[in-house]
């Protein structure tokens, strides 16, 4: 079976710095795939390159077998992203921002129109119909690009710390389109340096160090009967890094 | 049609952005005030009150030509900043076509200063709207103003290749307002000014609607050359843009982060 997204040998270097060496990845079709890594670890960059946003010095992406870079607009009908961040067109409503994008993605007007209706219903954004983006909460606003990721249908979903500064119920909105989409038959790319989050959510995971896969598979493989906190921090360096107080504030 | 159809809607729902900015508004209606208030009593000191009208319309285009300039000079990095420029670069689409359709909204909110400038007038200074080509007026506007997107693009594309951009649209908009006849007549510019007038399209976009409004000459001929120099740019534009996304996207530059 295609692999959903099949990462092979992407590398990416600004200046002097390695940021993603030669980085190999399989996301199986139907799976919920979490990416983990510290903050610089090269989740963002090697997802950028994955989709299209960030040109690789070196390597292939594909999305269901569709090149990045040489099949672009097969590849990016496939799949829908969520960049980190909270970005979006401040001073347009919900709708409009849904509209603007359906535009872009070619398709018909009355089906932008019955699909940001159920997309705003379903993510319960229905309520502020009028409200500018640039009015919107946290919660909101992830909504929002979610429904921008999903909008054209897409069999994969890469999203770039989803769950980042969402409130608990947005965030359970969130997940249960998630699952939803999964269940659907669809494949998600998460990544987040929570590890309860991936561990609650998804089923395969892999763990990036220093632009490489430190390692990758199943989740139960992986975590190998620990957390997978505690196998994350014993993959990627020591526990505490040798600190154990601060002097000023001990008793 | 689908493509016009794309550009119609995107330019549309830029407007309705752009227009939601109470700031941007503010300047658009009240700057207009204090041209027109200059162009007025300098024609009235050189005694030509009948050219008032003239005056009014050539500071609306003027104030159109600072819409773009600066709006689309800075399209770019305004999509940069706002963290919009990669959600527009993963659709599926060519680079010049997702911006367009905002150079061409500066230049229609650029409009907003042509009709406040005449309302000025009209409510301030008593100059009637008396236009001698009322058909050829309400095509000329649009027309230029599409001209002017189009210039636009050129201008996104290329400044945002060069340092200090910022620097660049202010050095620009005293000179184009002078050398495009829309400041002073061209006739009192030095003769060497005439071959850069001639080469761009807020000459010609100027002329026209000056043209329509005066009466003093064929409209079509100047929104013809100005459409004809303006589709030139579109091309060049959409050529340097189609380069500037190959570099952002192996620079990593699509975002500010």
């Amino acid at each position: 079976m295609t692999a959903a997204l099949e990462i092979d040998g992407l590398t990416k270097r600004f200046g002097d710095t390695l940021a993603v060496d030669a980085i190999d990845l399989v996301v199986p079709q139907g799976s919920f795939y979490g990416l983990v890594g510290q903050n610089g670890a090269g989740k963002t960059t090697t997802l950028s390159m994955a989709v299209g946003l960030l040109r690789p010095d070196d390597g292939h992406a594909r999305i269901f077998g569709a090149d990045v870079w040489s099949a672009p607009d097969d590849a990016k009908a496939l799949v829908g992203v969520l960049p980190d961040g909270l970005a979006m067109p401040e001073r347009l409503t919900g709708r409009e921002v849904l509209t603007y994008l359906g535009l872009l993605r070619g398709l018909p007007r009355d089906v932008v129109t019955a699909r940001a209706d159920e997309l705003l219903a379903v993510l319960e954004l229905d309520s502020a119909p009028r409200t500018l983006v640039i009015e919107y909460s946290t919660g909101m606003r992830k909504k929002i690009g979610l429904a921008t990721a999903l909008l054209h249908a897409p069999r994969l979903l890469v999203l770039d710390e989803p769950f980042e500064a969402v409130d608990p119920v947005s965030a359970a909105t969130i997940k249960t389109i998630l699952r939803g989409f999964v269940v659907g038959g669809g494949s998600i790319v998460l990544s987040s340096h929570v590890m309860a989050l991936v561990e609650q959510l998804c089923d395969h995971v892999a763990v990036i160090d220093g632009g490489r896969v430190a390692a990758a598979g199943p989740l139960d493989e992986v975590r190998g009967g620990r957390s997978l906190e505690d196998t994350f921090v014993a993959l990627v360096g020591d526990e505490d890094g040798g600190v154990k107080e601060l002097s000023w504030l001990s008793r | 049609m689908r493509l016009v159809r794309l550009v119609a809607r995107g330019t549309l729902l830029h407007v309705k952005q752009m227009s939601r900015s109470q700031f941007e508004i503010a300047t658009a209606l009240f700057v207009p005030l204090v041209q027109a208030t200059l162009a007025v009593y300098l024609f009235r000191a050189g005694s030509e009150p009948h050219r008032m009208l003239e005056a009014a319309v050539g500071a609306g285009m003027m104030a159109v030509w600072t819409s773009v300039l600066f709006g689309s000079g800075g399209a770019i990095q305004m999509q940069r900043w706002q963290g919009t420029l990669e959600m527009l670069m993963l659709s599926p689409r060519p680079p010049a076509l997702l911006i367009f359709p905002i150079t061409l909204a500066t230049a229609v909110t650029g409009t907003y200063a042509m009709v406040a400038t005449l309302l000025w007038g009209g409510l301030v200074y008593r100059i009637p709207l008396d236009i001698a080509h009322p058909l050829a007026f309400v095509v000329s506007v649009p027309a230029a103003i599409l001209g002017l997107g189009m210039f636009g693009l050129l201008l996104a594309s290329t400044f945002v290749l060069v340092p200090n951009a910022n620097a660049v649209n202010n050095a620009l908009e005293y000179p184009v307002w002078l050398v495009s006849g829309m400041l002073v007549p061209i006739t009192v510019l030095p003769g060497w000014t005439g071959p850069i007038g001639a080469a761009l399209p807020t000459t010609w976009a100027a002329r026209a609607v000056r043209e329509s409004v005066t009466g003093a000459g064929p409209v079509w001929p100047s929104l013809g050359i100005c459409l004809a120099i303006s589709a030139a740019c579109l091309v060049a534009g959409a050529a340097v843009m189609s380069y500037v996304e190959r570099r952002a996207r192996a620079n990593a530059t699509l975002a500010l982060a």
